[in-house]
């Protein structure tokens, strides 16, 4: 499988590339007051406007640096209601793809109860590569306010 | 949300230049007897990845921004491919898969008893004879009266070869303009006005530069032309 690594401060993580609709550049951010710090803002994605995680926020408590490798990863990211909303994921050093093998992913052994969205761990030549599930990023309670439902 | 790091310098280790293919000095690097080249190396690689990592640039998250808040642009694909040309004073069209093969004019061979109906004679093309039809015969068109100057521009008559199958038929054009590809909602349909054999062999009407070109049934005329011709 097809792997877009990237990195989180001076560790680097993937997701499967199949997850991923479109990576776009930083672009600017609008904002969403009262949200959680992880949320990045609200990306004007060709007249939708789709909610951005600062991943190295989410994982390591610190913001993405405004660098020109940092960039939107956009991945369809199922509803607890049902149904799936765009979903913006920023990171750093966006660079580069990796192909392994299914069997190549090693478990972590560690399970920590806030951070189900580590997966498991593959490696290459340079280091460690933790796999994310994109799809367990946040909290039900985020996910709602994030997604609100259509007003009927 | 701003953490910015404070800006820091790349500073690129250029080994390309030093010991690599681009030495002065000449390439002495070991890696290069694995990769042949630096442009294969991993390491060149992985300088060029960083040259994007450093910060932005003024403006450079406002533009972005406006690039993305526009709607994609969605072109219709061009799906449909002819071969314009045209016929006296007539442009006409035919499905470029149909055509293969424009040659310059060659002399036609008469045969007897064949004068000025669909058959022509036949013409040598790369040392098969064929059999040459007049088009503007069977769809009826009238001698051209477009000159030149009229055009603007020098015209070289051609000979089109179509197949389909195995049939193939040779025509003379006045003169070929090449393939031009469109999408299918740029056909329109075919005015009741106009000649009627040749109505009756147009399927759609395509506008091109400011003129419209009959696209010819494929089918009919095929059907046609074997029909005539047997």
């Amino acid at each position: 499988m097809l792997l877009l690594v990237f990195q989180l401060g001076s560790s680097r993580y993937a997701l499967e590339a199949q997850a991923i609709s479109e990576v776009a550049p930083y672009a600017r951010l609008e904002p969403i007051a009262q949200a959680p710090a992880y949320v990045a803002g609200l990306f004007d994605y060709r007249g939708e406007l789709v909610p951005v995680i600062d991943l190295r926020h989410l994982v390591q408590g610190q913001d993405c640096n405004r660098h020109m490798t940092s960039r939107i990863m956009l991945v369809d990211y199922p509803l607890p209601s049902g149904g799936q909303r765009l979903l913006g994921l920023l990171a750093e050093q966006v660079t580069e793809t990796l192909k392994v093998n299914g069997d190549d992913f090693t478990r972590a052994g560690v399970h920590i109860e806030d951070t189900p969205y580590l997966g498991d761990i593959t490696r290459d030549e340079k280091s460690m590569i933790h796999l994310l599930r994109p799809t367990q990023l946040l909290p039900d309670t985020v996910c709602r306010q994030l997604f609100a439902p259509e007003p009927a | 949300m701003s953490s910015n790091t404070a800006p820091k310098q790349i500073i690129l280790e250029d080994c390309w230049n030093r010991i690599g293919v681009w030495s002065a000095a000449g390439s002495s690097c070991e890696i290069l007897q694995r990769v042949t080249h630096c442009r294969n190396c991993e390491r060149y690689t992985e300088a060029g990845r960083r040259i994007l990592d450093r910060p932005m640039p003024e403006g450079y998250q406002e533009e972005w921004s406006r690039v993305y808040s526009c709607k994609k642009k969605q072109h219709a694909p061009h799906t449909h491919s002819v071969v314009i040309f045209r016929l006296g004073d007539d442009w006409l069209s035919l499905p470029s898969h149909l055509v293969r093969e424009i040659t310059t004019l060659k002399p036609i061979h008469g045969l007897p008893h064949r004068g000025q109906g669909l058959i022509r004679g036949l013409v040598n093309i790369r040392g098969e004879l064929r059999i040459c039809i007049s088009l503007g015969s069977l769809l009826g068109l009238r001698q051209g009266e477009l000159t030149n100057r009229d055009l603007g521009y020098d015209v070289f008559a051609r000979m089109m070869l179509i197949e389909r199958d195995s049939d193939q038929f040779v025509f003379p054009v006045t003169e070929v303009q090449g393939t031009h590809r469109f999408a299918g909602h740029d056909l329109r349909t075919v005015p009741t006005t106009l000649g009627k054999a040749k109505a009756t062999y147009t399927r759609n009407i395509l506008q091109w530069k400011e003129r419209n070109v009959a696209c010819l049934d494929e089918e009919l005329l095929l059907y046609a032309l074997k029909k005539e011709l047997s």
